[in-house]
Parts: C-alpha cells; sequence; structure tokens
C-alpha cells in the first residue's frame, strides 16, 4: 500500500464560513428546539445572533427545493469506440432525435415535457474524457465541475423533468486536459449519465422536482460482426441501429414512468 | 495547553492494539507529579497567561493510581487558591474501575470522563480484553449507564480494526443509542489495512453518512469526530492544520519515570529517546521540542501534490508515528482514511447545506455554537431536575 495524492478534488457543493460575510442571514435559520428555549434564545440575543433576524431573506431561502432523482435505467450498453480498432462502432441519438422519442413515449403517461423551462445554477457536472470510463476507479472520487445546467425537458405543472446525456454532452464536457491521446475515441455515456445523477442530487434547486437522466442507448452498427463477412449495407445498418437504439430509450422512459409511479409522483 | 499524566504504564486490560503495551515501566512517584505540575503550570503561565491549563490522567489505566489523581488535584486547587491559575480535568479510562465514588465524589467531580469502548460486543471483545483473555463488553454495561448518568456528554473513544470493521457503523450506532452523543472514532492505523478491509471501511462509512444525515435532519445534538473534522476542514480552511496537537506546543506527556514527549503516542514505557523532549527535573528542552515541531510542520514531499492535503490529518506527527515509526513518513493506512472519509462526509455535509439544515448551519458556521450548545445543555439540565 503506497501514500496515493490525490490528483483533482471538486470543491465540494457548501459553502465555506467566509460565505457569512455576504450571507449573515444564514444564521437566521434556527433549529427547531432552539426557537422554544428562552435560555438559548436570549443567549443568541446576547451575543448579537438574533440581531440577524431583521436582515432581508435571501440564501437563508433560496434554494430550499428538494430535486428527487430517479436511479439509471440500463437500457443499452452506453459505451463505446471509434477508431483504427473499432470494427463496429455506435450509432448515435442526437438531442433531437432522443427528445422526440422521450417526449412521445411520456406523453402515454400524461407527462408533457417542455424545453428551456429549467435551468439549475450549480450542479456538478462529469468532466469527460476520451480514453476510458468517466466512473472513477474504486476509492477514487470522479472528475466534475460545477456548471450551470438547463435540463432538456421539463413539465412544467408536475415540475418532472429529464436530462438525455448525449455525445454532444460527452464533448462539451470534456476535461481541459482531455485525458491521454490515443488512435481511439471511446465514449462513456452511461457513466456519464451516473456521475451527473450524482451531482444532481446534491444540486440545489429553487423548488421541489423530480429529475431523471436518461442516456444514448449506443447501439452498435451491426448487432453481428459476422455480417462483415457477407457485405453489409451501412445505410441501412446504421438506420437499424437508430431504431434499436429509440426502443432502448423508450425503455428508459418506460423505466422513469413506472418509478414515478412507485414513487406517487403521478 | 494540556499536560498528559501517564500515571502509570500498568493496566488490567490488554487491549490487543494497545500501543501503551507492554505495561512495563511502573508508576509515577508524587514527586515526578508534582515537578510535572510545577512545570506545566510556569510554561502556561509564561506562553498562554491567564488561560486554563488542562490535566490529563492517562495511562496504562490511570484509575489504578486513584491515590495520585486525588493528589494532584489537590496540588493544582492549592495553586489555583495561591495563584490563580485555572485547571481543567480530563481522565481517559477503559472504564471498568470507574466508580460511583469518583464520579461524584466532590474532588473528582469535575473531573472531564472520557471513556474507551469499541461498541458492538463482536467488536469490543474482539479487542478489548482482559489480562485473562476475556471480552470486558459485559462489564461496561453498567459502567456506561453510570457514567452517562452523572456525566451526560461524556466522550466514548472508538477504534476500529480491519477485522472488526464489518460492525464499525453499527457499533457507532449502537454507542449513540445508549446515550453517548460524542462519538470519537479512529481506525488503528498501526494494524494491517488491506483492500478488502479498506472497502468495507468504506462501506461503513457510506452507511455512517446516511446515519449522520438522518439523526441531523432530526436536529440531534451529538458530535461524531470524522465527519466533525472533516466538515470543517472546509467550512474553515486551515482549521485541521490549526487544532493539531503542534508537537509538544500545546501539548506535553509525561512518562511514569518523568520523561517528557509531545504526545502520548510517544510516552510507552518511557525508555524511548529519540522523541523525548526532556524531563520534569531538568525541564523541557526547548530546541529538542523546536526540532521536533519544525520537523513535523514540513510538507511532506509525499503529499505535496495532493489536491485535498490541507484537509487531511497527514501532518499528524504522533499518527504518522505509531503507523511507520517515524513523524516525518505518511502513513498509508492514514492515506487511505483520508481519502475515504473526506468525500464521505462531503456528500453529507451537501445535502445538509441544501436542505438548510439549522443544526447543520449553526454546528458549521456559527463560532458561537459551543455557548449556544452549552445553553441549551444547561437548560435541559435544569429542566431534568425540576
Ligand atoms: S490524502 Fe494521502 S497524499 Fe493526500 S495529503 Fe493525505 S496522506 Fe498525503
Ligand atoms: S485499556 Fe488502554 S492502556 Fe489498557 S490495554 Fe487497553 S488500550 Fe492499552
Amino acid at each position: 500500500m503506497r501514500v496515493q495524492p490525490v490528483r483533482r478534488y471538486t470543491d465540494p457543493r457548501y459553502p465555506a464560513a467566509s460565505a457569512l460575510d455576504t450571507h449573515p442571514e444564514l444564521l437566521r435559520l434556527l433549529p427547531r428546539r432552539w426557537r422554544s428555549n428562552s435560555l438559548v434564545l436570549a443567549g443568541l440575543a446576547a451575543t448579537g445572533g438574533l440581531l440577524l433576524a431583521g436582515c432581508r431573506p435571501s440564501w437563508a431561502d433560496t434554494f430550499e427545493g428538494e430535486l428527487k432523482v430517479a436511479p439509471i435505467f440500463t437500457h443499452g450498453d452506453g459505451r463505446g469506440a471509434f477508431g483504427c480498432v473499432a470494427v463496429n462502432p455506435p450509432v448515435f441519438l442526437s438531442e433531437e432525435e432522443a427528445r422526440g422519442v422521450i417526449i412521445e413515449e411520456a406523453k402515454t403517461a400524461g407527462i408533457v415535457f417542455e424545453t428551456d423551462v429549467l435551468t439549475l445554477p450549480e450542479v456538478r457536472v462529469p468532466e469527460t474524457t476520451e480514453n476510458g470510463s468517466v466512473l472513477p476507479d474504486e476509492g477514487e472520487e470522479p472528475r466534475t465541475k460545477v456548471r450551470e445546467l438547463k435540463l432538456d425537458g421539463t413539465d412544467r405543472e408536475r415540475r418532472i423533468s429529464f436530462e438525455y446525456v448525449s455525445q454532444d454532452d460527452y464533448e462539451a464536457w470534456k476535461a481541459d486536459d482531455g485525458g491521454p491521446m490515443s488512435t481511439v475515441s471511446s465514449f462513456d455515456l452511461i457513466g456519464t449519465a451516473k456521475v451527473l445523477r450524482d451531482g444532481l442530487a446534491v444540486a440545489h434547486a429553487a423548488e421541489d422536482g423530480t429529475v431523471a437522466v436518461l442516456y444514448d442507448p449506443m447501439e452498435r452498427y451491426l448487432e453481428d460482426t459476422d455480417q462483415v463477412a457477407g457485405g453489409v449495407d451501412w445505410q441501412q445498418a446504421e438506420k437499424d441501429a437508430k431504431e434499436r437504439a429509440k426502443a432502448q430509450l423508450r425503455k428508459q422512459v418506460k423505466g422513469f414512468i413506472e418509478w414515478l409511479k412507485a414513487e406517487g409522483v403521478i | 495547553m494540556h499536560l498528559t499524566l501517564h500515571l502509570t504504564a500498568r493496566c488490567n486490560l490488554r487491549c490487543r492494539y494497545c500501543y501503551a503495551a507492554p505495561h512495563a515501566g511502573g508508576d509515577m512517584t508524587p514527586e515526578v507529579l508534582r515537578a510535572a505540575i510545577d512545570m506545566a503550570v510556569a510554561m502556561n503561565q509564561r506562553e498562554r497567561p491567564g488561560l486554563s491549563l488542562g490535566i490529563v490522567f492517562f495511562g496504562g489505566e490511570p484509575l489504578l493510581r486513584r491515590d495520585l489523581i486525588h493528589q494532584a488535584l489537590a496540588w493544582c486547587r492549592e495553586i489555583e487558591t495561591s495563584t490563580g491559575q485555572l485547571f481543567h480535568y480530563k481522565i481517559t479510562t477503559n472504564g471498568t474501575l470507574l466508580d460511583e465514588e469518583f464520579l461524584t465524589s466532590p474532588e473528582t467531580r469535575d473531573v472531564f470522563v472520557a471513556m474507551s469502548h469499541d461498541g458492538l460486543r463482536e467488536s469490543h471483545d474482539a479487542h478489548r480484553v482482559d489480562a485473562a483473555g476475556q471480552g470486558t463488553f459485559d462489564r461496561l454495561e453498567p459502567v456506561i449507564d453510570r457514567l452517562l448518568a452523572r456525566r451526560p456528554y461524556a466522550p466514548v473513544l472508538l477504534v476500529t480494526n480491519p477485522d472488526t470493521v464489518q460492525y464499525f457503523a453499527n457499533s457507532v450506532r449502537y454507542l449513540h443509542r445508549r446515550g453517548f452523543t460524542y462519538l470519537i472514532t479512529t481506525p488503528n492505523y498501526g494494524a494491517e489495512w488491506d483492500e478488502r478491509s479498506l472497502a468495507e471501511l468504506r462501506r461503513q462509512y457510506q452507511s455512517l453518512g446516511g446515519w449522520y444525515y438522518e439523526a441531523m435532519m432530526r436536529e440531534e445534538k451529538f458530535y461524531f469526530s470524522p465527519f466533525e473534522v472533516k466538515i470543517g476542514s472546509h467550512v474553515r480552511p486551515g482549521s485541521c492544520k490549526a487544532e493539531r496537537c503542534e508537537l509538544g506546543r500545546t501539548q506535553i506527556s509525561v512518562a511514569p519515570n518523568g520523561k517528557l514527549y509531545p504526545c502520548v503516542q510517544f510516552v510507552g514505557d518511557g525508555t524511548d529517546d529519540e522523541y523525548a523532549i526532556g524531563d520534569v527535573f531538568s525541564g523541557i528542552d526547548a530546541e529538542a521540542r523546536w526540532r521536533l515541531y519544525a520537523a513535523n510542520g514540513e510538507e511532506k514531499e509525499s503529499c505535496a501534490e495532493c489536491a485535498i492535503r490541507d484537509r487531511c490529518n497527514h501532518y499528524c506527527g504522533c499518527l504518522n508515528r505509531q503507523a511507520t515509526g517515524r513523524i516525518d513518513r505518511v502513513s498509508p493506512v492514514l492515506c487511505a482514511h483520508e481519502r475515504i472519509v473526506i468525500p464521505i462526509a462531503d456528500r453529507v455535509a451537501e445535502r445538509l447545506f441544501k436542505k438548510r439544515n439549522a443544526l447543520f448551519i449553526h454546528k458549521h458556521y456559527n463560532e458561537l455554537y459551543p455557548i449556544v450548545s452549552l445553553l441549551e445543555d444547561t437548560s435541559r439540565a435544569r429542566a431534568d431536575m425540576r
């Protein structure tokens, strides 16, 4: 066993004490027990703690909403590689293609997703890499960066949202150093979805809501690599792969709907 | 400043991980005891005038020499009367000799008592055994009741080992259920941890993360050292380093034979000269003390590039020495532990902050929390008396 320095550590999503300089009203929140304890209240008043009660509300009650985050519904590998050794590369579903599938499937449960409704100001978003897994090794922290995240779809009335992890997201969230150079580009969308899910679980939201992270299933061009030997119509293969991917994505949405029912959200 | 008096090297137990073993080296004499207190008073008045001096009774098992405790208390009270020097007292005991008399007699009533206990029977009896090899769990059951009835805020000290780590979370829960609200836990850094036991330790901390969160949401007042310290290290950057014992600067340990050491881990049977920093008769060796302090303060090469080094305990020379035999060689077990506990503590804190949990906010952000908390305890004690 060795001493193993931690290379990167994302700043935790709770402030340092210096935040009190700009948000003294935080201390205005009192534990329930204290509110009815005259000795404690007298002590707080004497030490200046309650003088803060006159402060205008801001941080103390800005982000009190609870974001309930669904588990990842695993349908589709969500992983794959391009490059010289990748004989059967994956097919991606674009944001638009996926949105169509998700909106349609959600409608069957009466959920109406709209775009541009909900933006979360600070979410711990994974930093992706062209090489290998986004998930950390056992005992390591995932690489993340705190970013603003506009969710891909929200049902305003029921406050149900989804975020679809696509190839575009993967590219946009790449770590600055991108990892070591390689002749193979690999994508780990399912790992990205898992890390994002954990980030959403501790994200601040103004109001209560429910959110699921869905991901591109990344179906392969060919279901069976033996097909290569007999010659392949690559255009048709891509079409077929997309259909299979859509079917997998539909299953993810169905899983989400069942979970919403079990949780009593719908 | 704290003066830790190792009143005796003897112990009635034979804990399998004891760093004070073998229990040779005899007892402190009354002369050494007095000289140690006089020396500490002079130092305290010089270096921290006006501040209370902490006297810690330690061992071996200090209750084997109750007579010395009484002598020390009487001597301190005399000094208090004649010089105005204030004192506070603490004892760390295995509990087996802790009786009603010690807890209630006017002489010892204000001695703060910390008790060692490893939690569930499976965990406790695996290591905390008597000279006959018998576990001491059963013997301590009535002691816990007695202790908490008289000292409701007494801390409990729990050590987890690789072979009992699977009981860690439930042991903490057990002690909390038994009424301890001040839970100080540590892995046995000197033990042989491997990948498997460390993975189990992670699972146990994760489970404790859920327990901590729920208890905070219920606004239960308690202290669970690994999380409090690590959360504190983010909330108050630098606190981790500032709170260290500073190897002989703010705490001195006195071996039964009068030799001075920078921390309890170094005392052993009082024969080690490498880390000795003087003795009670010739006084403290200021040069040795500062040399140690400076050596310990240097950033460890192994940690210089680490992103969490300011929040990590790697600077604790005492722990390093316990695990690796050298103050400047960081223990890989300590390193693994820090890498496990810091992210888990952070996730719990993030959730509590997100919830704007008032107790969490006051506990970690309100500098006056200890005072307010004391007021709350006082009002509760008053209510209990009515
Ligand atoms: S986590 Fe390990 S490498 Fe980092 S500072 Fe601590 S002991 Fe050193
Ligand atoms: S009670 Fe303390 S001194 Fe005694 S054997 Fe156990 S660990 Fe060592």
